[in-house]
């Protein structure tokens, strides 16, 4: 590339043309003690809570603790370039970061600046970071479903638009995975993501905004990213950030997805910052108010009224648990802010059940109302066949003669256990989903080996694809199965059915 | 850390006796004085604080200070009064904060400036009437030259500073410019 020296010179005359004097009017402090990602000042007499403070070469930091004397201010960068005696400016600021549509697709750190070296965000807005969530009045009911394409979770653990449905696990048994599942289903739907990680490792980042980009779901989704590197200032705030920009399409009359990987690393990090600060700790050294830390970055997540456009913000918090402990204080939290939760379990993931949702402990407290009606109709039976096959499993392990109504109790129950698993990165659509369960529920599958199930399913979706897509037309937009539909789809596995055994050497 | 909430407290039990008698400045050259001397002289202070000292040493080294100051009987005793609380070591911060009451009663406030070049007592009332306007209050002003900033001048008064330095200027106007790249 050839660069004109000429040309540069031109510009940076014309920037210097612009560029007005103007008098410096600060209100300033000075740097009392520094370290540990804490600064304390002396001066700023009128400085905010939750303000932002310059600091020297640029770094900024959020006044915190607002105490007789000093002002206690986490630094939101490094700390190392700061020491006693430096001076501290105001900027009458109160922490906000960019939001707007220009923010999607992007990367960005826990307060809204890029990290994915694609150049500035020139975003129009910018929003507060803490905003109080909207009160009673400007709210309305869960109604319409939001889809995570996870058969499982939509089926017995359904998720609506505006609800707040934690996830939560021990490590390294799909959490994360079933979320950014829930954001790939999203395309294709008027949906926009946000995805906030926290304290995870900057590789692990990386793979998902791989993965995502890989699904073509970058183009709707922001990423805002604190790593485990950053500090813990940075990672207490990310979340509220991430809020903040899903937000601006709640309040647009628009739909928006937020995932928090994971809301316990941000709590560590919240605990870190509160015993620096010398607030006192609590129950396992967590400061008095990190139940408020969490119930108010969730209730911002919301369905609201048609008033104000009806808009919604719907949240998947992930926890992590410790050797499968719920009654952890941070579980046991977040379990009690949240509309349900999806709880996956080590023993079912490693016994080959993936996603491996426990169903039994998963609920959702909105409920049918998230539902359509299609899914209602086959998933109405599923949870107590499930809960039956359970049972009945448990005991007939121990006996061999069992009566017919319980060997087609275990038929039926294997088989739903099966069509339940999904590989990652592969959500299904609403009418496929109920496709599929329709089968199960109606004994379509009772004749097959359980191990052609995972045959079955992708098959069955290519032969009504190719043979009758009226189908799953018909299904997308009546949203439930009426008798014309169910006749349809009867006929179409009856037929494959008969293929599909003869395809697979089977009597 | 600066001890500042505990020399706020002996601080305002002083200016509440400088209340009823009205020896606002003489008390506040005095702690001044002392603190100049603090400041000057290591070996002072230690002799107040050091623990290695018995107790009655120490007071016996204030009385000896007292007299020779020639301060009246209530600033004595004020002092006094710190060695035997053991907290002559805050004295610079009692110093300070008294200096910042007496300014609040007299309603003045101490201000400086840093400018490249020496400046006219002419320059040096302008800017002075420019403070008393912006803070309302009588401003005091300490000037000192500093050629680093290039030219213009950086005001100080209080917690509020105004920049207009020239090295100010260019740091944001290299900035501007490299914003937009």
């Amino acid at each position: 590339m050839q660069i004109k020296a000429e040309e540069i010179s031109q510009i940076i005359k014309d920037q210097i043309g612009e560029y007005e004097t103007s008098i410096d009017l600060n209100e300033t402090g000075t740097v009392i003690s520094a370290g540990d990602g804490i600064a304390r000042v002396y001066g700023v007499k009128n400085c905010m809570a939750m303000e932002l403070l310059e600091f020297p070469g640029g770094i900024m930091g959020l006044a915190l603790n607002l105490e007789e004397d000093n002002v206690g201010c986490a630094i939101l960068g490094s700390v190392s370039g700061i020491k006693e005696g430096d001076l501290v400016k105001r900027t009458g600021k109160i922490a906000e970061v960019p939001v707007g549509p220009e923010m999607e697709g992007r990367v960005v750190d826990g307060i809204g600046f890029p990290i994915d070296g694609q150049g500035a965000i020139n975003a129009k807005l910018s929003s507060k970071i803490e905003v109080l969530a909207p009160g009673v009045i400007a709210r309305k009911g869960v109604h319409e479903p939001c889809y995570t394409g996870a058969k499982a979770v939509d089926a017995m653990t359904p998720v609506g638009r505006g609800q707040r449905e934690l996830v939560i696990g021990d490590r390294q048994i799909g959490k994360t995975a079933l979320c950014v599942d829930a954001i790939i289903a999203q395309k294709d739907t008027d949906v926009h993501c946000v995805y906030v990680a926290v304290g995870q490792k900057k590789s692990t980042v990386a793979l998902i905004v791989e993965a995502l980009r890989k699904h073509g779901a970058m183009e709707y989704t922001t990423v805002v990213a604190a790593c485990a590197s950053d500090p813990a200032p940075m990672q207490y705030v990310a979340p509220f950030a991430g809020t903040s920009m899903g937000e601006y399409f709640r309040d647009n009359g628009q739909h928006a997805l937020i995932v928090y990987d994971d809301l316990s690393k941000q709590a560590v990090a919240y605990r870190e910052l509160s015993l620096l600060l010398r607030r006192p700790p609590g129950r396992e050294a967590y400061p008095g108010d990190i139940f408020y830390n969490h119930s108010r970055l969730l209730e911002r997540s919301s369905k609201v009224s048609d008033e104000l456009g009806a808009g919604s913000l719907t949240a998947l918090p992930i926890i992590e648990t410790q050797a499968g402990d719920v009654s952890a204080f941070i579980p046991t939290n977040v379990i009690s802010i949240t509309d349900g939760q999806v709880y996956l379990e080590p023993n079912l993931f490693f016994s080959g059940v993936r996603p491996a949702i426990n169903v039994g402990l998963s609920v959702s407290r909105v409920g049918g109302a998230a539902q359509v009606k299609a899914m209602k109709q086959v998933a109405g039976t599923l949870r107590l066949d499930l809960a039956q096959f359970r049972e009945l499993a448990a005991f007939a392990a121990f006996g061999s003669d069992l009566d017919a109504a319980t060997q087609a109790q275990l038929t039926r129950g294997e088989r739903l256990v099966e069509i339940l698993k999904q590989p990652q990165y592969a959500p299904l659509p609403m009418e496929k989903q109920v496709t599929i369960l329709y089968a199960g529920a109606n004994g379509y599958l009772d004749s097959l080996p359980v191990e052609t199930m995972r045959d079955y399913e992708d098959e069955v979706f290519s032969y009504i694809e190719s043979n009758d897509a009226s189908i799953f037309a018909d299904l997308k937009e009546q949203e439930e199965f009426t008798d014309a539909i169910k006749a349809k789809l009867n006929t179409a596995l009856d037929a494959f059915g008969e293929t599909f055994k003869a395809t697979k050497g089977l009597k | 850390m600066k001890q500042i909430i505990l020399a706020r407290r002996y601080a305002k039990a002083l200016f509440a006796v400088c209340k009823e008698n009205g020896k606002f400045d003489e008390y506040s050259d005095a702690l001044q004085g002392l603190n100049g001397v603090f400041a000057s002289d290591s070996s002072l202070a230690d002799s107040l604080t050091n623990p290695l000292y018995p107790m009655d040493v120490r007071e016996k080294v204030m009385e000896g200070i007292v007299a020779s100051m020639g301060v009246d009987k209530v600033m004595g005793n004020f002092l006094n009064l710190l060695v035997e609380k053991k907290r002559a070591g805050v004295l610079p911060e009692i110093a300070e904060e008294f200096q910042i009451m007496v300014d609040e009663e007299n309603n003045v406030s101490h201000g400086s400036v840093v400018s490249a070049v020496e400046l006219s007592d002419e320059l040096q009332a302008k800017v002075q009437a420019t403070l008393e306007k912006l803070t309302g209050k009588n401003v005091k002003l300490t000037t000192s030259v500093d050629a680093s900033i290039i030219g213009g001048v950086i005001a100080k008064v209080g917690d509020l500073e105004l920049d207009g330095s020239i090295r100010t200027q260019l740091a944001s106007l290299k900035d501007s410019i490299k914003g937009r790249e």
